[in-house]
């Protein structure tokens, strides 16, 4: 038997809907002078304006696996054009396989997971999905494709910044990030982007089971971000400009006694935000509350200036419901800005898709690994439709080392990592998926520790 | 369908070989030949005058069955050669490319006579009927049959989905095709099917008994399909560790040959393999890429990924007969005519011939 350890060959899945930019993304990989042979297995005609790489034409043809998993649907087409590329002598260094606008990217990465001959030879590395920051909110809601290709994203590039204001930018982020919680995100205009972002991500790779944004694991707040401001006594002009959309946004104000950090209060400040509210019409004033929230009322489109009235100079920490960002809002007084001393985002609860959610679980101690079996099980067999992805690291106990694990849909790929060694033993894991429910998960989860 | 079980093929095998005195047999290699290229397609001659090889850039080699001497070289096409084809008396060859070409070529020179399109970017197979000098194509979801001169003579109806491989019937002029929901029989005589044998499942190869009553299907999924022609009834065999490209019947009917993993699965399909449990042997370290029956007679050949082949026999109490390592994954193993003569390329692009004695 030789011992020849072949390289495996990359595989970028490229999507999003009609119009999001992808051929204006290929074009740029095609170009860019990355040293690499690039083979291009398209499903939709594009412009591909570069003629020294190849580019095949494939028809989408998805064929359900008998196999018992009821999801189990591979790409038939695939199978056969890169079988029969990868025995070619002149390799390539890198294969694309652009999907059609309406592909649910499903099928693509499961062929990679089934076929063995395609594992053995090529290694997916990530879904790359453009999204046009302009035209997308017209599908987000309806089309189950988009929702797809959003949450089955390891990279997404919120593409056409050059047509939308920063502020619906900052909401469609945040949209989206309550969809796919560990996906990068990166805005593009253009589609104009490093190469290091779109390719060799290693998106897949069991190493990086887990990078998950912090601010993802959070438990969930009524608000989005939080400033603690340094105020002199009198009125400040607390300024919005209509974002288009929304109508009102919940603001509470609370007095912060020195060096208090705005950790402490949340509890506090959650509860304000579920408690009494007053409608604050424009030209009102704000003034701190520990339980009365205020509703500033917003026309949607131009300048909506409030006053924030203190009478006690100090600290004081704003909670606003959505990003002040959002608004291009501004604090000032007698037109002198104000910058909060610190500031943070938080997880917005109340923009979630109904449908489509990360759900990620961070919990100490060891498992046991009957009932963690068990529970994936059931998991898998009873939920796998509906999970897109899933990553994590995995505490056994009896186990000295690490476990790492990732699945679509059904199909789960899991092994032993590097030692524990001295650190903390703990588990982290994330599901992206259709009508997850977040609670049993993690009541499920919880119950397989040892 | 049904899901084999018990039986007892070792016992029938046993009786069979009491008559020979077992004496162990070797390869001897005879010549090799590189064409420095994957060699994805390997066919004898049926005058057994030459070895086309098929690179899968483009290039066919033909070489001198008996000296083992390249003979030809021919541009077949620019991107890629899926398969090549003999006809019945050897007075022509034709290939399948995925530049959506069929190229019809004599035998005297090997000069071409025809280019023809058969209808998709991607041609996936070509096969000359054994029975007339007509031939069929698929690709896309196009079937046509041709004749010798390279015309056509029909055109059948689009497929359901890509075809994606097409096998004439040893015994009568009739072939069939398959694609995902299953496979279709067709008569050379007419564009409607003669029967369609519905399956939702993902067929790679079709393999027709030689006495024409049965059509096997490696599939996608780790099966393998198992059709009885006449009756539409069929099988289904399972639990294969991977996909099944590789089935090979004996002369007799009686056995198939399937891959789908390392070890070399025998059915025994007299009078049918329901309810049977197969022959299993073990010996490939790696999945088996190529399988091949020879002409007549039990004896098996099996080649792996890692570039291993096996001689078995499969009417011998012990099958297995002789190995041999070679450098390159095996990409293809062909008899010829005279029974004891093959020849094997391999993904480094080296045809060897060898003789077994």
């Amino acid at each position: 038997m030789t011992l020849v350890t072949e390289k495996l060959v990359p595989v970028t899945v490229l999507t999003g809907f009609l119009g999001s930019g992808k051929t204006t993304l290929l074009n740029r990989i095609l170009t860019e002078n990355h040293g690499k042979r690039i083979a291009v297995i398209e499903n939709e005609f594009g412009e591909i304006g570069v003629d020294q790489e190849l580019v095949i034409g494939a028809e989408e043809e998805i064929f359900e696996m008998n196999n018992g998993c009821i999801c189990c649907t591979v790409r038939g087409d695939l199978i056969r054009i890169l079988g029969n590329l990868m025995k070619r002598k002149d390799k390539f260094d890198y294969i694309i396989v652009e999907t059609t606008g309406m592909a649910d990217p499903g099928p693509v990465v499961q062929t990679f997971f089934v076929d063995d001959e395609m594992q053995a030879k090529m290694r997916l590395d990530a879904i790359v999905t453009l999204v046009d920051a302009k035209h997308v909110w017209e599908h987000l809601e309806t089309s189950d494709e988009v929702k797809q290709q959003i949450a089955f994203a390891d990279v997404l590039l919120l593409n056409k910044t050059d047509l939308v204001s920063t502020g619906e930018l900052n909401r469609l982020e945040a949209r989206i990030r309550s969809m796919n919680a560990t996906a990068k995100i990166y805005r593009t205009e253009n589609a104009a982007i490093e190469m290091e972002k779109v390719l060799e991500v290693e998106g897949f790779d069991l190493n990086r089971a887990l990078e998950i944004d912090p601010e993802f694991l959070e438990p969930e707040y009524p608000f989005e971000w939080s400033g603690v401001y340094e105020f002199e006594a009198g009125d400040h002009e607390f300024s919005l400009r209509g974002n288009g959309t929304d109508e009102t946004m919940d603001v509470g104000l609370i007095e912060f006694a020195e060096n208090e950090f705005v950790e402490n209060r949340l509890l506090q400040a959650v509860l304000l935000f579920s408690g009494k509210t007053r409608e604050t019409p424009a030209g009102s004033a704000i003034e701190p509350h520990n339980d009365l929230l205020n509703r500033l009322l917003l026309a949607v489109t131009g300048e909506n200036s409030f006053r924030i009235k203190i009478s006690r100079p100090g600290r004081y920490a704003l909670f606003t419901e959505h990003k002040p960002a959002e608004f291009d809002a501004t604090l000032s007084m007698n037109d002198v800005g104000i910058n909060p001393v610190f500031s943070r985002d938080y997880k917005p609860d109340h923009e979630h898709d109904e449908e489509i959610s990360s759900v990620g679980i961070n919990i100490d101690g060891d498992l046991d690994n009957r009932k963690l079996n068990q529970w994936l099980g059931r998991i898998l067999q009873t939920k796998g439709m509906d999970i897109f992805r899933m990553k994590g690291i995995l505490s056994i106990k009896g186990a000295a080392d690490r476990f790492v694990f990732q699945g679509v849909h059904m199909l789960f790929d899991g092994r032993p990592d590097k030692p524990w060694g001295n650190s903390k033993r703990a588990n982290s894991l994330i599901f992206i998926g259709r009508n997850l429910n977040r609670q049993e998960l993690i009541d499920g989860f919880k119950a397989c520790l040892a | 369908m049904a899901n084999l079980s018990a039986a007892d093929i070792l016992g029938a095998a046993k009786s069979k070989s009491a008559f020979s005195k077992p004496k162990a047999m070797k390869f001897n290699p005879l010549r090799e030949e590189n064409i420095n290229d994957h060699i994805i397609s390997l066919k004898y001659s049926p005058d057994q005058k030459w070895i086309a090889a098929a690179g899968i850039s483009g290039k066919i080699h033909v070489f001198d069955a008996v000296s083992g001497r390249p003979a030809h070289s021919l541009n077949a096409h620019t991107f890629g050669v899926r398969m090549i084809s003999w006809s019945r008396g050897g007075e022509f060859l034709t290939s399948a490319g995925q530049d959506g070409k069929i190229r019809l070529f004599e035998t005297n020179g090997f000069s071409e006579i025809e280019t023809l399109f058969a209808g998709s970017d991607w041609v996936e197979c070509v096969r000359w009927s054994p029975h007339s000098d007509i031939f069929a194509s698929a690709a896309g979801k196009k079937i046509r049959l041709w004749t010798a001169n390279g015309e056509l003579i029909h055109d059948y109806p689009d497929q359901l989905s890509t075809v994606v491989d097409l096998a004439w019937s040893p015994a009568s002029d009739e072939f069939a095709t398959a694609c995902y929901g299953g496979l279709t029989r067709w008569r050379a005589e007419t564009t409607v099917p003669l029967h369609k044998y519905q399956w939702k499942g993902s067929t790679l190869v079709i393999a027709w008994s030689p006495n024409g009553k049965y059509i096997a299907t490696g599939d996608q999924d780790s099966t393998v399909h198992f059709w009885i022609v006449k009756s539409g009834k069929d099988l289904q065999m399972y639990g294969y560790p991977t996909k099944v490209k590789e089935l090979s019947w004996d002369s007799s009917s009686r056995f198939l040959a399937t891959g789908g993993g390392g070890a070399v699965t025998v059915w025994n399909c007299e009078p049918s393999p329901q309810g049977t449990l197969p022959m299993q042997l073990n010996g490939h370290q790696n999945y088996l890429s190529s399988l091949a029956f020879q002409p007549r007679g039990l004896l098996l050949l099996s080649g792996d990924l890692d570039g291993k082949i096996s001689l078995w026999d499969i009417g011998r109490e012990s099958q297995f007969q002789c190995s041999a390592n070679l450098p390159g994954e095996i990409t293809n193993i062909v008899w010829a005519n005279d029974n004891t003569r093959f020849a094997v390329s391999d993904g480094d692009g080296t045809v060897r011939i060898y003789s077994i004695e």
